[in-house]
């Protein structure tokens, strides 16, 4: 590591600058996150202690919504975990650029893991230089405190709002799963995994209710995959 | 009632938070440690995250009306060009649009 030797301030603070571009996407989606958790029966300090330990809006907003209809506790805990499922293949793919680190360095690292820091981060590891730990830090750590500073926003709005309907906050969660899934759609055989998914999940919804569907189509989901995936060497 | 429903909340954010950090933790010390993945398994794990994220979907549109129908097909069409966030409002404001005229 000697002959590339790093600056560690300016790495930090390269991190901070390429974290801006992403604050204005980052600021309306924690108000959603904060505003949701007021209509779904959250108190200030649950809605700020979830964006503290959670650091992960699809799962926040999949917790309110299942906590607002009233699922038992399993079954949000199973979607919290499949939700962000996505990040056990994000961290195998960062934690090898940012090695070698001690232990506490990763797991701090590793703590702050979401989709925009994994491709920020990746980006980053492909100059000779590679991926250092104040890059990655200057990053994340921004995006967190702007995180939380959105959340609080979404808080303070959703005290305002009397009737979520008259909004369209209904709708909100359906829309944004439907978007972050449409954000998926160039890899392969999605197209075959979204239909079989959201038949299966649609006929079982028809047939035992909330929330046998999540499973089910979950499952479906992986099942096809599974079925009709190539043997090549996929970039995870 | 109303404390031990607050008490339940509290215990669902901590396990909630528990569960989120052990699959930022997972990937790296255990998924890379077990290379090569059968490919089969990879395709089905990456599969996971939409394959659960469409069934979320599932209710509103089995449930909702011609406005809530007309929202989807929206925010479908605003994915191709639109940025996330502002794809999101854009489909809610088609949303509002429909239901203020009556939809």
């Amino acid at each position: 590591m000697t002959q590339l030797q790093v600056n560690r301030g300016k790495e930090f603070r390269d991190g901070v600058k390429d974290s801006l571009a992403f604050i204005l996407s980052v600021l309306p989606y924690g108000a959603i996150v904060g505003a949701l958790g007021v209509s779904n029966g959250g108190s200030p300090f649950e809605i700020m202690l979830q964006s503290t330990l959670f650091f992960a809006g699809a799962s926040q907003t999949v917790m309110w919504e299942l906590y607002g209809l009233g699922n038992p506790q399993w079954v949000i805990v199973l979607a919290i975990f499949a939700v962000n499922f996505r990040m056990v293949l994000y961290s195998a793919a960062i934690g090898r650029k940012l090695e070698p680190l001690s232990k506490p360095k990763m797991i701090s690292a590793l703590y702050i893991l979401q989709d925009i820091s994994l491709a920020t981060g990746l980006k980053r590891a492909e100059r000779p230089a590679g991926l250092s730990y104040e890059y990655y830090m200057g990053l994340g750590l921004v995006l967190y405190v702007v995180w939380l500073v959105a959340s609080a926003i979404g808080v303070i709005f959703g005290q305002l709002i009397e009737d979520p309907k008259s909004i369209g906050l209904d709708m909100l969660v359906p829309v944004y799963f439907l978007l972050l899934v449409m954000g998926f759609r160039g890899k392969s055989n999605m197209a075959l995994i979204f239909m079989v998914s959201a038949g299966v999940a649609g006929l079982v919804y028809l047939w035992l209710g909330s929330p046998y569907h999540i499973a089910a189509g979950g499952l479906a989901g992986m099942l096809i995959a599974a079925l009709v995936a190539k043997p090549e060497r996929m970039n995870v | 009632m109303f404390e031990t429903l607050e008490a339940s909340l509290l215990l669902l954010i901590v396990i909630g938070a528990i569960v989120t950090l052990l699959n930022r933790l997972a990937g790296h010390y255990v998924l890379a440690r077990f290379e090569p993945i059968p490919y089969r398994v990879e395709a089905a794990l990456e599969a996971v995250p939409v394959a659960v994220m469409i069934t979320l979907v599932v209710p509103a549109t089995m449930d909702g009306g011609s406005a809530e129908w007309i929202c989807l097909a929206a925010a479908i069409l605003f994915s191709l060009r639109l940025p996330f966030v502002v794809a999101v409002f854009a489909a809610l404001g088609v949303l509002l649009a429909l239901r203020y005229f009556g939809l």
